[in-house]
């Protein structure tokens, strides 16, 4: 990993700028600006990585990761294209069913999977997206070699790099119940935020995924309740 | 903080039914729309109406009391409403309705009836048939007061249109319907009235065949002999024991005869008693006696028993004087020569007084002997008389044991006598009504119900209840379907059942959140 390591110090930035993405404003942006802060800002020794991940399948795990790194990257007042502490990384872990290249209308060339099994240096797979200060780690190529990518050591390095250049990692990965990557990740990230769908995950899941990620090692930030719904009318809610 | 709390409650309800509000919908709808169908396709049904009048006849208007009458008429159309119901009866008006031909006897009116094997076959061959048709018909009585001798009652028929879907709309089943519900209505009321017959005639056999019969009779004969039996032993045997014997049946004298017999006894004792001491001292009376006889009584000591001189002072007396006389013929012996005159005369003196003593022990001793003869006579009496009387108890134990046997038959035979009296009187009451029984009339023929009027069920009414079940069976649903989903549904759910904070909570967003390009 020394090689690695060396070339990402000596070239940390993304030389491509091969998309751009945005929230969209109003609401969702205000929601995500809020959830950004009560991850990242609202404890004294708040975590500077997280994991993001939902206990079932399709319950919108990749999507709220997205949503959260566009607006902490949008939400940072210096203009684009500078390296600094402020800067967020979006990682792709999940391996299973990788969706944050889809969701940022990106190509999977290389990305997270061949860094870690040292096939190619970080800055070539790294993606700036614009217009703010958000790179993205795609899943890459060499998914098939999944036990050697989630190597505890190896995971670890590629943490501390990324935490070197980067002010804050955001990890999306498979949901907890059904893959063990959220708990093996978990022993290297320590914080998790759990995503999940109301009116459809059963909360013995969610005792479920919550147990799983403290068994890696990990402690559960708190849940994001996604779709939820609000079945009472607005005029019988304003009479009762 | 009571408001909030309400406040949350009532949102909670609201939330469980609004979210649940398509299946609740769903379900009401299903059941308004099978109420609906229901009473809309259920058959239209006709009704025929006979009425029926029971009244007594003339006789018995004048036998029996008008309550009882009235009491007897109510009881009798009340039965009445069993027996038009009847299997039988049902069975033969079908019968007739759909025109089988009657195989049994022909009757007094020369119609021919059904054979009870025919009705039988009927019944166990068409049940739900015959419950079908049970169920349309009915029997009332009218309220309001109603005459003595007679009462009316009416037999409804109801008779149901076929509203099969192959004849709707159009319904051409109509007057065919009604005029089927006065047919069979008239059908029933023959089957009923000849029923009715044929069960009076019947009941009028049974009870000639028990009045002829001789249970009463013998009990009657039974009782008299009894009663003849007893009569004779109270004149011959028991005479004027009757009242004895009957008090010691019940047991009061038991404890009398004992006491006597105690008493008895005692007395017997004491005679003993005093026997016995007379006899002992009897005894040593004679005994003395002999003594003082042999030796010429000179210089002897007598000695008397103490209880002979306890009896007789006038002995003690000589006694002393016996003492005396001999202390001074002591006295003198000394003095023997010169005082031999004085001496002859002390000892003259002497054997005077000896001799009036001894006369004095045998006056005493035949005393006595009278005593102890009398006192013997007395025991043996006081003994006669308690034999006597313990024979007397004993007879009269036996003559009471037969008596109370004699007494127990008579009262049996007493009993059964009037419980087949009262039977007989019973039967002979009912043979009287049988002869004269109270009259059904038919007033009137079946009314032919109206084809453009039948009865139907009220559907706005078949409505509302559906509408109300609906929503009863709505709200289960909701309630029952949100107590089973485990379902997160918010920030308070997560928080109590996982244990962690919600640190976002994103509402359902039907764009794309993230624009990319």
């Amino acid at each position: 990993m020394g090689e690695t390591e060396a070339e990402i110090q000596a070239e940390p930035r993304p030389q491509r700028q091969s998309a751009s993405a945005s929230l969209a404003g109003g609401r969702p942006e205000e929601i995500f600006r809020s959830l950004w802060a009560s991850v990242f800002y609202a404890a004294p020794e708040a975590p500077r990585s997280v994991l993001v991940c939902s206990a079932n399948r399709q319950e919108g795990a990749t999507t709220v990761a997205c949503a959260l790194a566009l607006a902490g990257a949008g939400s940072v007042a210096a203009p684009g294209g500078e390296s600094g502490p402020d800067r967020v990384v979006l990682v792709d872990l999940n391996l299973h069913n990788p969706a944050v290249h889809k969701q940022l209308n990106l190509s999977d060339g290389g990305g997270v999977s061949d860094v870690l099994v040292g096939e190619k240096p970080l800055a070539d797979v790294l993606r700036h997206v614009g217009p703010g200060k958000l790179d993205v780690l795609t899943v890459g190529t060499r998914r098939d070699r999944l036990l050697e990518v989630l190597r505890q050591d190896r995971v670890r390095d590629f943490l501390a790099d990324l935490e070197r250049h980067y002010g804050h990692v955001i990890i999306d990965t498979a949901p907890a119940n059904m893959y063990p990557d959220a708990q093996v990740l978990a022993g290297v990230v320590r914080s998790a935020v759990l995503v999940a769908q109301s009116q459809q995950t059963a909360r013995e899941s969610l005792q479920v995924a919550r147990k799983c990620i403290e068994a890696g090692g990990g402690k559960v930030l708190g849940v994001v309740l996604n779709m939820r719904t609000f079945p009472i009318p607005r005029f019988v809610y304003r009479r009762v | 903080m009571a408001p909030a709390d309400s406040t949350r409650t009532r949102r909670e309800l609201a939330r469980v039914i609004f979210s649940r509000l398509v299946g609740m919908i769903v379900i009401l709808v299903v059941v308004l729309a099978s109420a609906l169908a229901t009473s809309y396709f259920a058959p239209w049904r006709y009704r025929s109406r006979v009425m029926m009048l029971a009244r007594a006849g003339a006789g018995q208007a004048t036998l029996e009391g008008r309550a009882t009458l009235r009491e007897r008429l109510s009881l009798f159309v009340v039965t009445q409403r069993e027996l038009v119901r009847s299997d039988p009866v049902l069975a033969a008006a079908l019968m007739k309705f759909h025109d089988e031909s009657p195989s049994g006897p022909r009757g007094a009116d020369g119609v021919q009836s059904y054979s009870p094997k025919q009705v039988e076959d009927y019944i166990s061959a068409n049940v739900g048939k015959l419950a079908v048709a049970r169920r349309g018909v009915r029997v009332q009585t009218p309220g309001g007061t109603a005459a003595a001798f007679s009462q009316t009652y009416t037999i409804t028929v109801e008779w149901p249109e076929d509203r099969s879907l192959a004849q709707w709309p159009t319904g051409t089943t109509r007057s065919e319907a009604a005029n089927g519900a006065q047919k069979f209505a008239r059908c029933l009321v023959e089957a009923y009235q000849r029923y009715r017959r044929e069960l009076e005639i019947e009941q009028t056999r049974q009870n000639a065949r028990f009045l002829k019969g001789p249970a009463a009779v013998v009990a009657k004969e039974e009782l008299d002999e009894a009663a003849v039996e007893l009569e004779a032993y109270i004149a011959s045997d028991l005479k004027g024991d009757l009242l004895l014997v009957e008090s010691m049946l019940s047991g009061i004298s038991e404890m009398g005869f004992a006491s006597l017999r105690t008493t008895f006894q005692a007395k017997i004792n004491s005679a003993d008693a005093r026997l016995e001491e007379l006899r002992i001292l009897v005894r040593e009376v004679a005994a003395e006696l002999a003594k003082d006889q042999k030796k010429d009584g000179k210089g002897v000591q007598v000695s008397l028993p103490a209880d002979t001189l306890k009896a007789k002072p006038s002995m003690i007396k000589l006694t002393d004087a016996i003492a005396q006389l001999r202390m001074e013929l002591n006295k003198l012996n000394p003095r023997f020569t010169e005082d031999y005159k004085t001496l002859k005369q002390t000892q003259e003196e002497l054997d005077l007084n000896l001799a009036d003593l001894y006369t004095a022990l045998d006056r005493q001793k035949q005393q006595l002997d009278l005593e102890i003869a009398t006192l013997g006579a007395h025991r043996e009496k006081l003994r006669d008389l308690v034999k006597e009387d313990e024979a007397r108890i004993s007879v009269l134990a036996s003559k009471a044991s037969k008596y109370k046997r004699l007494k127990q038959t008579f009262d049996n035979l007493q009993g059964i006598y009037n419980t087949r009296r009262e039977e007989a009187a019973a039967a002979a009451k009912a043979a009287a009504q049988a002869l004269e029984p109270l009259e059904v009339m038919q007033v009137g023929t079946p009314s032919l119900p109206a084809s453009s009027s039948p009865h139907r069920p009220i559907i706005w009414l078949n409505v509302v209840i559906g509408l109300l079940a609906g929503i009863v069976l709505a709200l289960t649903y909701a309630f029952l379907a949100d107590h089973f989903d485990h379902s997160v549904k918010g920030i308070g759910d997560v928080e109590t059942h996982v244990g962690v904070p919600v640190l976002a909570s994103i509402p359902r967003i039907r764009r794309r959140i993230i624009r990319a390009s």
